[in-house]
């Protein structure tokens, strides 16, 4: 438990990530060599002009979106798991995807054209539908006499259910318009754009500062609810603050790329691994590992079967599938399973 | 130190039969109180009116010339320990990282341990024999040892009132006796104000000031371990018949059961 030293393990994984951020911006469709552009940020007479083009306006927004929505992703991952202190919970347990996946339904199905902010309709309304499903199992979860992570979280699985049942309904009776759903709901990066990254780290960050904030209070968190109470954290103000960083993070992650599963569950713990409990440590680790998971996958998932693309989220489900059960059998050996008190 | 009062209070869960009824209790700083009673009795309860994490239906508990109602989190938590009866394991934590955490009602939420506070988190580690583990996994360690995590934690609070509920549980017998003197020493020089619930009779004897005994949610005893453990009094309690004869090494009652 003791964490081997936790720069070099920060240092190690941010060497990982730039590998990664190298070999992705150069592998696709066209082999551009790492050499050829490096030259060329010195000498730019070396690359076409349509090689310049695909290096910096197509594979550098999609790297940038990569690391940013893992790392979004992973820090949820963290806030959600200390939430229910259940190393198998991850970002999209309280129902934010779902609720995404509807508000972005209904945009494409009632054919919404205008932006808001620079932003698309799709992604407004993935915010705005995240957001709202956060914001009703939160009220939910306040309404109720003795208000606990297990009555959040039935709450964020009946409302997931009711969202994802009305994504059903609409692709049913608008049948021509449900293969573009569909690969929404599937997780992409492709159509990662500048103007959307702004409003991701506009709408993600603050999340994520409030969460470096509660770090501390986390850990206190971890040991139960009275014990936290004794310490002076106030049980039911810190589960909201914790529940509206991790939204934030959560929503500004699915409106960029729809919903991408896996890597919010499988970072933070492999981040434990490295660097013990706290979760101050545990964090920073986190969004680089997960920043990194979700850079190999892209480069998995436009690299495979290149030309053609495959979603991002069916690599994360094909690689982090065996990964949660490899998790559910280990933690059950370790028998934390989530404390369960109120 | 200010004085910790219980005045007249009652408790019931709403729609429920009430757990407590009418208590009144003036705990005082060097005093050790040892609450005693039987499944339900209502000690935990009263632990938990103690610590502010349970408002009364009735009555108040007042910390100096505050209502603990009154009271923040992190102002109630400056002044006054809790270790519950049960706690998560915290699997994911060092044993020295669980520790550290009592640091946090004087230090608040951010910023690193100064060298005092990692002084006071070694002081606690030494005192409950757990620096030798203190890097290790705290969810690992034994239910005893995890108690003791749990111990330590209080006394790195440095808080002017300890609540205690069955610290001695799943403790070997030199243990319980170690924690125990832990909570008398400190009473005894920082003059804390102890509350402590117990389920062994002879070890409150051997240690309270003062005992007080519940019965199904009404003070039944309250005064020191002579005037409290007797025969009638047990007998009430916990529907055993003991005797109670004197200690033959201490100055205090030690209870015998008599079996049927």
């Amino acid at each position: 438990m003791k964490p081997i030293g936790v720069g070099v393990v920060i240092v190690l994984a941010f060497l990982i990530l730039l590998s990664l951020a190298v070999v992705s911006l150069s592998a696709g469709s066209t082999w551009i060599a790492p050499n050829r552009w490096l030259t060329d940020i010195c000498n730019d007479n070396l690359l076409s002009d349509a090689e310049r083009t695909i290096l910096w306006r197509l594979r550098l927004p999609r790297i940038l979106a990569a690391c940013l929505i893992g790392s979004y992703l992973a820090a949820g991952g963290v806030a959600f798991q200390g939430l229910f202190r259940n190393v198998l919970a991850e970002p999209f347990v309280i129902g934010a995807s779902s609720g995404a996946a509807l508000g972005v339904t209904l945009a494409i199905i009632f054919g919404m054209q205008a932006t808001i902010l620079g932003l698309g309709s799709t992604t407004v309304m993935a915010l705005l539908g995240a957001l709202a499903v956060v914001a009703v199992v939160l009220l939910i979860g306040s309404s109720l006499p003795a208000p606990s992570t297990v009555s959040l979280l039935l709450a964020g699985v009946v409302i997931s259910s009711l969202c994802a049942a009305l994504v059903a309904g609409l692709v049913i009776i608008n049948q021509q318009k449900g293969g573009v759903i569909l690969s929404w709901t599937m997780g992409s990066l492709a159509d990662s754009h500048p103007a959307g990254l702004v409003a991701a780290v506009c709408v993600g960050m603050p999340g994520l500062f409030l969460l470096v904030f509660l770090c501390r209070a986390l850990d206190a968190y971890s040991l139960g609810d009275i014990t936290s109470q004794s310490l002076g954290l106030d049980v039911t103000w810190f589960r909201w603050l914790l529940i509206f960083a991790a939204s934030l993070c959560t929503a500004a992650a699915v409106s960029v790329a729809g919903v991408i599963g896996f890597v919010g569950l499988i970072a933070p713990h492999l981040g434990r691994q490295f660097v013990g409990g706290r979760h101050i440590r545990v964090l920073p680790i986190s969004m680089l590992l997960g920043a990194a998971l979700l850079l190999a996958a892209d480069l998995v998932a436009r690299t495979v079967a290149a030309p053609a693309e495959l979603p991002v989220g069916i690599v994360t489900a094909v690689v982090g599938s065996p990964a949660f059960l490899w998790l559910l059998l280990s933690s059950s050996r370790q028998g934390w399973h989530g404390e369960g008190n109120s | 130190m200010k004085p910790f009062v219980v005045d007249s209070v009652s408790f019931a869960y709403q729609g429920d039969a009430p757990i407590l009824q009418d208590i009144c209790l003036d705990l005082k700083p060097g005093q050790l109180t040892v609450l005693l009673g039987g499944n339900g009795a209502g000690k935990t309860t009263l632990l938990r009116l103690l610590s502010g994490q349970l408002q009364p239906t009735v009555g108040r508990v007042m910390l100096g010339s505050l209502s603990i109602a009154t009271m923040s989190r992190r102002m109630i938590a400056s002044q006054i320990a809790l270790l519950p009866q049960f706690e998560a394991p915290a699997n994911q934590l060092s044993v020295r990282e669980v520790v550290a955490l009592g640091r946090v009602p004087q230090r608040g939420w951010w910023g690193p341990l100064s060298q005092q506070d990692h002084r006071v988190v070694d002081e606690a580690l030494r005192a409950t024999g757990l620096d030798g583990v203190q890097h290790r996994g705290a969810g690992t360690l034994s239910g005893g040892q995890r108690r003791r995590i749990g111990l330590a934690r209080s006394l790195t609070q440095q808080a002017s009132i300890m609540l205690l509920d069955e610290p001695t549980s799943g403790l070997d017998l030199q243990h319980q006796h170690e924690a125990l003197k832990q909570v008398r020493g400190l009473v005894g020089q920082r003059a804390v104000t102890a509350v402590v619930s117990l389920h062994d009779l002879n070890l409150a004897a051997l240690y309270a000031d003062r005992v007080v005994i519940l019965d199904h949610g009404r003070l039944l005893a309250d005064g020191t371990p002579h005037e409290v453990l007797t025969v009638t009094n047990i007998r009430s309690a916990f529907s055993i018949d003991v005797r109670v004869v004197p200690h033959p090494v201490h100055d205090a009652p030690l209870i015998i059961p008599i079996l049927q």
